[in-house]
């Protein structure tokens, strides 16, 4: 089936190029969350640590769904 | 310089109440709508079997969009299908209109692409309270509540690649149509020119498409019968 074929490439593509900007942006989350809360509390620069690893545990986690669901 | 006279990523701004507009985005923005209104008037005046024109163009359209869409939500896709078949001819045309010489994409200020994303974001969960009641906030919480600090950054990030990728890949389209048009003029300047133009118009549909799939698989999650 040619068009279903095409149909799951241009699905394939958009997933790709959503998994690496996804793991960028997950880490630019955490670690802006964190600053701000840092800057919050004054408890720098404990929480901008703990944003920075959640936010690239949230961008790996969040590949693996979209590579999981997509098998 | 050059192009239409804008300055690269410099928008003409206005103010109001408070509040300041980027009114070249505003007025492009409005054209858009004008274009896509008036174009899909012309697709539906007069309705045939065997459709041409206007009228086969909208439901080539329809029919990509619309198969993707019923491929990935499944029986529930009428219920947002118009919505994502609207969003994609509205990105389209966005992104093509910059690629004529005095306008600009709106779709190159990242108001409108974070505004769209938003939406969509918004949707989503509208659309999962609705379908689903409160449980559809369960997914923040799965597969063990440890995760909920993890999904919501995961949350956040969403609207951010959605816009930030649909603004960027515009963006450089038109600052390097700019820069093109503003190298010293050599042998083979107007033929990387032309290149640039036709390779902008392929990312314009091809970033349109992404945007509207990722919406798509987006919204599928808060149709699903059950959450993952």
């Amino acid at each position: 089936m040619k068009r279903d074929d095409r149909r799951q490439l241009m699905a394939a593509f958009g997933m790709v190029g959503n998994v690496g900007i996804g793991m960028v942006a997950s880490a630019a989350v955490g670690l802006i969350g964190g600053r701000f809360i840092d800057n919050w509390l004054d408890s720098s620069p404990w929480a901008t640590v703990i944003g920075t690893l959640l936010g690239l545990i949230a961008g790996l986690w969040s590949a693996y769904k979209r590579v999981a669901s997509d098998e | 310089m050059g192009h239409g006279g804008h300055e690269i990523g410099s928008h003409k701004v206005a103010h109001f109440f408070g509040f300041a507009f980027n009114m070249d985005t505003l007025y492009m923005t409005w054209m858009v709508m004008a274009i896509v209104i008036v174009l899909a008037i012309l697709a539906v005046r007069r309705l045939e079997t065997v459709p041409r024109g206007m009228q086969n163009a909208f439901e080539m359209a329809i029919e990509a969009i619309g198969g993707q869409v019923d491929a990935t939500i499944g029986p529930n896709s009428r219920k947002v299908a118009p919505l994502l078949i609207t969003l994609f001819v509205f990105l389209l045309t966005s992104n093509w209109l910059g690629l004529v010489p005095g306008f600009t994409s709106p779709t190159n200020d990242l108001n409108t692409t974070l505004g769209l994303a938003l939406m969509i974001i918004g949707f989503v969960h509208v659309l999962g309270v609705g379908h689903h009641g409160l449980s559809h906030f369960k997914h923040f919480i799965q597969p063990h509540p440890l995760f909920l600090p993890i999904n919501i950054i995961e949350e956040i990030a969403r609207p951010i690649t959605l816009s930030f990728r649909l603004f960027g890949n515009i963006m450089a389209g038109e600052i390097l149509i700019i820069l093109i048009a503003a190298l010293p003029l050599y042998y083979g300047e107007p033929l990387v020119g032309v290149l640039w133009l036709g390779f902008s118009v392929i990312v314009g549909l091809i970033q349109a498409f992404i945007f509207t799939m990722l919406s798509t698989s987006y919204l599928s999650n808060s149709l699903k019968e059950e959450h993952h």
